[in-house]
């Protein structure tokens, strides 16, 4: 049980070509343009668009072709256009959210936008809630993961 | 439950003791933490001894990893387009 466990941040950072307003309208108003929609939402092929409200409070979801909406998060932070940050919840299943701040930072030549997922850990206790692997919610995230570690 | 097991394998009957809850409730936990991979058990005389698998949280971070890299290579690409307009 000595096995030591990463619980740190997980961090990603890219470097785009455009200045930091339009780095962060395209990370957040633009998202549908770009989100790997066919591998990473719930609808899947339900899915019409994803929306991103850049505000205080303001969610980020998923609209259905139905015209039903799941949500993934919520602002809880935003300086534009250096930064945003968000809870992250699909589906307002993991009891507990996880945290996410987008940075945008001017280089020489572009936008440097890192990404920090943190408290990511607490999807560990989701399985305990026994909702677990049976929501459509929690397998966004964890189902995947399951799969890729049967 | 995971709690619990943070002090090493343990089998039901002390997790239960524990908690407060059933045994046949801890049992039923114990059963979905260890569909999620997340727990797994090893036989010891004539009881089971459950443990965290704590590679499933190295796997869920790698799991995390790939999620947040696949998204941004969408981003980077589109600010790409955005940038020749």
């Amino acid at each position: 049980m000595s096995t030591f466990v990463d619980l740190s941040p997980i961090v990603r950072s890219v470097q785009v070509p455009l200045d930091p307003e339009e780095a962060f309208t395209l990370f957040t108003e633009a998202l549908d343009e770009w989100w790997p929609k066919e591998v990473h939402s719930m609808g899947e092929e339900k899915l019409a668009e994803l929306v991103f409200e850049t505000e205080l409070g303001g969610r980020i979801f998923e609209r259905w072709h139905d015209g039903s909406e799941h949500d993934w998060g919520r602002v809880v932070e935003i300086d534009r256009p250096r930064s945003i940050s968000y809870d992250w919840q699909p589906n307002d299943l993991p009891p507990r959210p996880t945290f996410i701040q987008v940075t945008f930072t001017a280089t020489e030549d572009g936008t440097e936008v890192r990404l920090e997922h943190s408290r990511w850990e607490a999807l560990g206790d989701e399985a305990e809630e026994g909702r677990g692997g049976y929501s459509k919610g929690w397998q966004f995230v964890l189902g995947r993961f399951v799969e890729a570690a049967a | 439950v995971l709690e619990c097991l943070k002090a090493g394998p343990q089998p039901v009957v002390e997790i239960a003791k524990r908690l407060p809850v059933s045994r046949p409730a801890v049992s039923q936990h114990l059963r979905i933490l260890k569909a999620a991979g997340l727990v797994e058990d090893h036989p010891q005389g004539n009881r089971r001894l459950y443990s965290v698998r704590r590679e499933a949280l190295a796997e869920l971070r790698s799991y995390l990893e790939s999620y947040w890299d696949t998204a941004l290579a969408g981003y980077k690409v589109a600010a790409e387009e955005r940038s020749t307009r």
